[in-house]
């Protein structure tokens, strides 16, 4: 991907990718960051199959935003930090039932339904299989519908 | 909610992030990666870099040839041969307290936030003083004869009731499971203690950054005692599994893989 062709993509994918971080991080700041640090290590470390460049910049996303959660926690823990409250919005009571599903659970619901991915992609940008996918899509709506 | 209900306020939901302005970050772009070295130099010019190179690399290894390697870089795409940890979730047992024999197992499918108990289990006496407990068991999963060891089982709640206490009419399950279950996530991010039948030593090292947290290290004991502690986890294990490493050492090599795909019912 030249730099034509990777600004093109940026733009493409751009708002994409932020409602993804956003997703994680309730936080628009911190997912405007880690937006750029995502595209930065696309950038520099691309897969070699194209096609794959739009599931890999998301899973990028993901990585990164799990990260900055991870050490979020571990600052809380050390310095014993009350939480940053998150920015609130009218959908506050659904980012924080998708918060407690588990890790992949709650992923996969952020790719398909927030990055917009479809399920063969989320697949590929979970390392998961279609079924199993499936399968984690099914439980993590019904345990969604049941807490809302 | 029902099931087009929760997906219309999912769609809401993601419309409702306002995008703000994202320029296009030149900064990105502008740190180009080092052009190569012998970029320029020729044809000639680069077959004399390959050979000093080829050179370099001969020598360098050449002594470690004769010595057994003290680590292994892990490669992502390694495949999953050896032994991963596998956390199989939570077991509820129900078990008489009255010496008679009778006892039975309940299986509680647990996945954070919800629980789910399976039914079948028909009891002949109800008046019966119960054991109603929860165990937690981790085994290692792996070929061989590392196939199911049991690393750690422990009964982390009990309660003594009868079973019309327990089973009594209306008794919600899933509200009880979900009230108690809690507790059990607290027990399952302090430490992971084991035993078990490990043969060699057994390291486990965090092999993602982000994973740092949950670095710990099994060590061989007398041979039927396994004892870790995973360091600072703050998170259940059953998020953790999903990508550890693992280092061992078996017949005097050092060996490495990767768990970066474990089976389905590794993850729980």
């Amino acid at each position: 991907m030249d730099d034509q062709e990777f600004r093109s993509f940026y733009e493409n994918t751009k708002a994409d990718g932020y409602r993804l971080a956003y997703s994680y991080l309730h936080n628009e700041s911190e997912a405007e960051d880690v937006l750029h640090d995502a595209f930065l290590r696309f950038y520099h470390h691309q897969p070699r199959d194209q096609e794959k460049a739009r599931t890999y910049l998301f899973s990028i996303i993901v990585r990164l935003s799990l990260d900055r959660l991870r050490s979020q926690r571990k600052r809380a823990v050390q310095h014993k930090e009350e939480k940053e409250p998150a920015s609130k919005n009218d959908y506050q009571f659904l980012y924080e039932a998708i918060d407690e599903l588990g890790a992949k659970d709650s992923s996969i619901i952020r790719l398909h339904y927030f990055a917009g991915l479809s399920l063969q992609e989320v697949a590929k940008a979970a390392g998961l299989s279609l079924n199993a996918v499936k399968k984690r899509l099914e439980r993590a709506r019904k345990a969604l519908k049941e807490k809302l | 909610m029902n099931y087009l209900e929760l997906d219309n306020a999912l769609a809401m939901a993601r419309e409702a992030i306002t995008i703000p302005p994202l320029a296009f970050d030149e900064a990105i772009v502008s740190q180009k990666k080092k052009p190569y070295p012998w970029k320029g130099l020729g044809i000639a010019g680069a077959c004399a870099a390959a050979l000093v190179i080829a050179v370099s690399l001969t020598f360098a290894f050449y002594p470690a040839t004769e010595s057994v390697p003290t680590e292994i870089e892990v490669n992502n795409d390694a495949a999953l041969q050896g032994p991963i940890l596998r956390y199989d979730g939570w077991r509820l047992s129900l078990s008489s307290t009255s010496g008679e024999k009778e006892s039975h197992e309940i299986a509680i499918d647990y996945r954070p936030g919800i629980a789910f108990l399976s039914s079948g289990e028909t009891f002949s006496h109800p008046e019966q003083s119960l054991v109603l407990s929860i165990e937690r068991t981790i085994t290692m999963d792996g070929p061989e004869q590392y196939h199911h060891t049991i690393l750690s089982k422990e009964t982390i709640y009990q309660e003594e009731a009868t079973l019309e206490e327990l089973y009594g009419n209306g008794r919600d399950w899933a509200s009880y499971a979900a009230e108690t279950l809690p507790i059990l996530d607290e027990v399952a991010s302090t430490s992971l203690k084991g035993t078990g039948n490990l043969t060699y030593s057994l390291v486990i090292t965090g092999k993602d950054e982000a994973l740092i947290d949950f670095a710990g290290t099994y060590t061989e004991g007398d041979g039927s005692t396994v004892e870790g502690y995973l360091l600072g986890a703050s998170e259940p294990l059953s998020s953790i599994s999903e990508s550890v490493s693992f280092r061992y050492q078996s017949d005097g090599k050092m060996s490495s893989l990767q768990s970066t795909n474990p089976p389905e019912d590794a993850i729980y």
